[in-house]
């Protein structure tokens, strides 16, 4: 964990200054600390004590550049025992706060030097002593008063983890990287200054990446010489990792209460009894006028320290053994972990349709067959199948990315095409659950009007419902016209065998082939629909797991020979040589009618950009961005491979497009231009939308129009 | 009490606009050094803060806005001293691009050289941003110097300040000095000043108000700010602060005397005034009557005027307020608020409800005051005018809420098809 923890408090006449820094000290440059060694070696920092970080020991090389006074700034290394910490000793270097607050450091850094050179400092020694000087010309390198101090006069505390001896703690007054000062101070600035929160004490979260994540939380102290009775003070946590600081939030905001509040208590213990704002306001409006104020709660020009305010010359000490706790503790609540790739957000869409009744019908060991089965090119879809309930998650289809990738860009076209023109879907299977997910991502596409969607074991016509969800064995009325539906089955099959290889697989086998499970599974589902010999004339598409691409696509025309099982994609895909059963859902497609342009997108989708690069089509250049096909835009949007929320979010600006696209065309179909040629084809040229897209803006516009009229 | 304090903002959580709020609203910004005086007298002014309060103020340590809602609506920001708002890693542009009025407080008892220095830096650095803004300075906490080393002050003040401007090649920028005190009415006096430079109306008010004193035979007419008892206009001869001071307590005693007498709910009165409607004001007008109703004995209206009067400037009328004849009369023909206090010195304080932001108070010699009747007709021309005026920018207003709205309307209409569904 790299989080470091600051106390800054609004100074009164500073503004806001960080007091007190608390943060992991790297291990490497800190080596066991044995306290009883320090106070006596005279050239502490070089032998037994460590050698400091390099980014202390550059900046020491630039003070002592600047600094007049000493430049071997061998300070002496002394431990005071202190109860609240494991380790406490003097860190054997220079302040960065020297850089930047010159005079006074200066002052007190040469006899602190030359009189510890031998031996630990033990008291007071000049800290703040010549506070004259520091009021000098320019008000932003003043040091203040308010900052870290401690009786015995260290400038920096230190502490061991006591679960990890080799992590330790550092407190001083400002970090110990120079490059942590800058994001501090605005992190200082702008939780005491800028940031509003409600009340009187209440905790902020802001930040970014450049300068790290800070939770501030922030409180008064009443202190009754400072003005207003009070004094700002806010405990900031930085880190750089923003998942860390919000999971750790709540951990954080609880102790930083806790400490706020012990504070507060030590400052009210001091305080007379309270006096009510109304009893006081009256003394004073009564008493003279230009009520000349008591001296014991005269307002100090001065910042006091908080070490005064609390009457506790330690209290830096026992902040910083809060802080090492709440550090050292945070850290080990949660562990950080790197983990390759980005993260997988799974969106449950379907989570109204998820009933408890389906029970995951893969084993685990079949599921993770199927898993690989799954794996798409450069996408794998790992399951960590830990524990049992993650059954019924690890084989939805849950998005239409993975619907695509289970159809094939082909076929998925197809069918969203079939959705979005308004025939009939039909959704076949006996996993009801899959069956529910696929419709509830065809149902996703579709403005809410135009949707209605049916379960049930019987068919339904195509005005009672557009998307209707069957199980397996229904059947589906012969006399239907092929153009006006789209069934889509869903089986599963179970291989017990090494997959067969691609010669074993006859065209000529596939209706009667009975120990061919893609056979069985074709024609079991094909002879209990009494279409049988009818649909064999439809433009059927026999569909595996479409992995390597499309280009294992058979289009078959219709009144073709039966659909052929793609072999040739399946033997690629299955040669693994395990052998592996495999358990597996073949997709069926059949029926309904040719998205446009199919022949040229199953060309184009073979390239990896599909921005229609150049595309000519019915005579007509197809503009790259401006009038894609809607199956275009939808297929590019999907070809992102965005995270799930943000493809969700893309989708649903699609589908909104369309509708209110769709909207204006029904406006203009009720003006009376729907049927004059010229007036739509400039209407869709406005809307940017391609001629072929007409159907559907037709099918969403009677969609919305009937239902205004139901509505009445 | 009622009018205390213009209410909707909360000093602890500040107060935030929506963003067509902000446009066309001027900002006056309170900066100095620290322990300047800055919130004591954004709480004296706009909060009506009693001074003695302002020693328990808190340290500021964010920028505090403050929304007025009065005759033009304009916020106050209260910057906290500390801090350097020109560093770069503030939105200098957003902070100070919008502003009107820059006011920076200097404290006249401290040593004063570092809060020169910080004034310098702070107009050149708001030059850059903005060369509209108005510079202002208050050479504060003042009450505490002699007459003669106030003098002083604000000349050495004036000195080295438009010699360093003038060393750093701003010469054309303007600084207007001003010697103030919370425990005075200098504050008051200096804030309206401040305000009129916002106010784009200001001559044409400054006009009408010298049509009306010349054919009135008005020795002197102010226009006041009713809450914040700032003068918005007058006219053009000179003022005497005196004057100013007993028109300022004036409405004290007014308010004073309709909160006590007030018939209408306490409570529902401070909500209404500030939730812009005319019922707000209408009682106090209301309270107004019912004082003229149960006006038996002039000694309240007596008490409030000692107490509400200043120690040090006034003491010379205070002396003679024993002798004032309290004497406010009813006109019952309109529903506005009006009070005449008729002094022992001969003078005739008339106070007169302009619309629920503003009152008009002349100061004429009793004599004049026997032709009442072509008075209250000139004022009534003078109110005339003045809701013309403010006419044309409520006009203005109304149309862009209009368009707003119509834009609105025809957004929903777009998208309300499948809205139903």
């Amino acid at each position: 964990m790299n989080a470091l923890i600051a106390l800054a408090v609004w100074c009164q006449p500073h503004g806001p200054v960080t007091i007190l820094t608390t943060q992991h000290r790297r291990p490497a440059s800190f080596s066991s600390l044995p306290p009883s060694s320090s106070p006596q070696s005279p050239i502490p920092r070089n032998s037994d004590n460590g050698t400091p970080p390099p980014t202390i020991d550059s900046s020491s090389s630039t003070i002592s550049s600047n600094s007049s006074t000493n430049p071997s700034l061998l300070d002496p290394t002394s431990v005071s025992s202190n109860s609240a910490t494991q380790g406490t000793d003097q860190v054997p270097t220079p302040d960065q706060r020297k850089i930047r607050r010159a005079a006074n450091q200066h002052h007190h850094n040469s006899p602190s030097t030359n009189s510890a050179g031998m031996r630990p400092v033990s008291t007071q020694s000049g800290l703040m002593s010549p506070s004259t000087s520091t009021h000098s010309m320019n008000s932003s390198s003043n040091a203040c008063e308010c900052q870290f101090s401690i009786p015995s006069g260290e400038k920096s505390l230190h502490s061991v983890d006591p679960a990890n001896s080799a992590l330790s703690y550092i407190s001083q007054a400002v970090p110990v990287d120079p490059n942590l000062f800058a994001p501090i101070r605005m992190a200082c600035i702008r939780s005491l200054n800028s940031e509003t929160y409600c009340g009187r004490e209440g905790s902020v979260f802001f930040g970014d990446g450049m300068n790290g994540y800070v939770l501030s939380y922030m409180f008064t102290v009443h202190d009754a010489q400072s003005r207003g009775q009070r004094v700002k003070y806010t405990i900031m946590t930085m880190m750089t990792d923003r998942v860390y600081l919000v999971a750790s939030m709540e951990y954080l905001i609880s102790q930083f209460q806790r400490i706020a509040a012990n504070l507060q208590a030590m400052a009210s213990a001091l305080s007379p009894p309270q006096q009510s704002p109304a009893t006081r306001s009256m003394s004073y409006s009564s008493s003279h006028h230009r009520g000349s104020i008591m001296p014991e709660n005269a307002p100090t020009r001065r910042g006091r320290p908080l070490t005064d305010v609390l009457a506790k010359p330690d209290i830096f000490v026992q902040l910083h053994a809060a802080f090492v706790c709440v550090l050292s503790n945070c850290s080990q609540r949660l562990m950080e972990r790197h983990i390759q790739g980005r993260p997988k957000v799974m969106i449950k869409i379907c989570l109204n349709f998820m009933s408890t009744t389906f029970r995951p019908i893969l084993t685990r060991n079949d599921r993770t067959n199927m898993e690989q089965v799954f794996d798409d090119a450069g996408q794998s879809i790992l399951f960590t199948g830990e524990d049992s309930d993650c059954d019924a998650k690890t084989e939805i289809i849950d998005s239409l990315r993975e619907l695509r990738r289970v159809l094939g860009r082909h076929k998925f076209d197809r069918l969203i095409w079939n959705c979005v023109v308004g025939n009939q879907v039909i959704v076949r299977g006996e996993e009801t659950r899959i069956v529910k997910e696929a419709i509830v991502l065809l149902e996703d596409i579709l403005p809410k009007a135009c949707c209605t969607v049916h379960f049930g074991s019987q068919y339904e016509p195509t005005y009672e419902c557009n998307i209707l969800g069957l199980e397996r064995s229904t059947a589906i009325p012969p006399d239907m016209d092929p153009q006006s539906f789209i069934l889509l089955d869903i089986c599963k099959t179970t291989f017990e065998h090494a997959f067969p290889s691609p010669s074993t697989f006859q065209s000529g086998d596939q209706l009667n082939g009975a120990d061919n499970p893609m056979a069985q599974c074709y024609q079991a589902n094909w002879s209990n629909d009494k279409l049988k010999g009818e649909a064999m004339t439809l433009p059927a598409l026999l569909e595996n797991i479409d992995i390597s691409g499309v280009k294992s696509d058979v289009t078959l025309e219709v009144g073709a020979t039966p659909p052929t099982p793609p072999t040739s994609a399946s033997g690629t895909l299955y040669s693994p040589a395990s052998g592996f059963k495999a358990q597996r859902r073949i997709y069926l497609l059949q029926a309904g009618e040719e998205p446009p342009e199919i022949s040229s997108s199953l060309q184009s989708t073979n390239l990896s950009e599909k921005n229609g690069l150049g595309k000519e089509l019915g005579g007509r250049r197809i503009q790259s961005n401006a009038d894609r096909l809607y199956i275009e835009t939808m297929n590019s949007i999907l070809d992102l491979r965005l995270p799930r929320v943000m493809e969700t979010a893309r989708l649903s600006l699609l589908r909104d497009e369309w509708t209110s696209k769709s909207i204006q065309f029904y406006n203009l179909h009720r003006a009376g231009h729907a049927s004059d040629e010229s007036v739509v084809e400039r209407f869709l040229q406005s809307m940017v939308v391609d001629k072929r897209d007409l159907k559907i803006l037709r099918n969403f516009a009677k969609c919305a129009r009937s239902q205004k009229f139901g509505r009445g | 009490m009622s009018y205390s304090d213009y209410g909707d903002n909360d000093p602890i959580y500040g107060d935030d606009l929506a963003d067509e709020d902000r446009e066309s609203r001027p900002r006056l910004m309170l900066m100095g050094l620290r322990r300047s005086g800055k919130s004591s007298i954004q709480r004296v002014v706009f909060h009506k803060m009693s001074p003695t309060e302002t020693l328990f103020l808190e340290s500021t340590s964010k920028i505090n806005k403050d929304n007025i809602h009065s005759f033009i609506d304009f916020q106050v920001w209260d910057f906290p001293g500390q801090m350097d708002f020109f560093d770069p890693t503030f939105d200098t542009t957003a902070i100070f691009g919008e502003v009107g009025a820059l006011v920076f407080v200097i404290d006249s008892q401290d040593d004063y050289m570092e809060a020169l220095a910080r004034l310098h830096s702070t107009v050149v650095a708001a030059y850059r941003v903005n060369p509209n803004i108005t510079f202002e300075v208050f050479i504060h906490k003042v009450d505490g110097l002699s007459e003669d080393y106030k003098i002083d002050t604000q000349r050495d003040i004036q000195q080295t300040t438009t010699d360093e401007l003038a060393d750093a090649g701003l010469e054309n920028v303007q600084l207007a000095f001003y010697l103030t005190s919370i425990y005075d009415h200098s504050i008051f006096e200096a804030f309206s000043k401040v305000i009129q430079k916002l106010i784009p109306q200001l001559p044409t008010l400054e006009n009408l108000l010298n049509i009306l004193c010349a054919n009135s035979g008005i020795e002197k007419a102010f226009l006041f700010d009713v809450i914040s008892k700032i003068y918005i206009a007058t006219d053009s001869s000179p003022v005497d602060s005196q004057s100013y001071e007993i028109c300022s307590d004036m409405i004290d005693v007014i308010i004073d005397i309709s909160s006590i007498y007030g018939r209408a709910a306490i409570g529902a009165k401070s909500e209404g005034y500030l939730e812009d409607q005319q019922d707000g004001h209408d009682d106090w007008t209301q309270q107004q009557d019912d004082y003229d109703g149960s006006n038996g004995n002039s000694q309240h209206p007596r008490q409030g005027t000692q107490d509400s009067r200043p120690p040090s400037a006034l003491v010379s009328n205070s002396s003679r307020a024993g002798s004032l004849n309290n004497h406010p009369v009813r006109t019952s023909d309109n529903h506005e608020a009006f009070s005449v206090i008729k002094m022992g010195n001969g003078t005739v304080l008339y106070l007169r409800e302009v619309n629920k932001y503003l009152a008009l108070i002349c100061l004429l010699r009793a004599e004049t005051f026997e032709k009442q009747g072509l008075i209250d007709y000139n004022v009534h021309c003078f109110k005339e005018a003045m809701d013309q005026v403010f006419e044309l920018k409520r006009a203005e207003r109304t149309r862009r809420e209009m368009e707003a709205n119509q834009m609105l309307e025809q957004q929903q209409r777009h998208n309300g098809m499948y809205g139903h569904g």
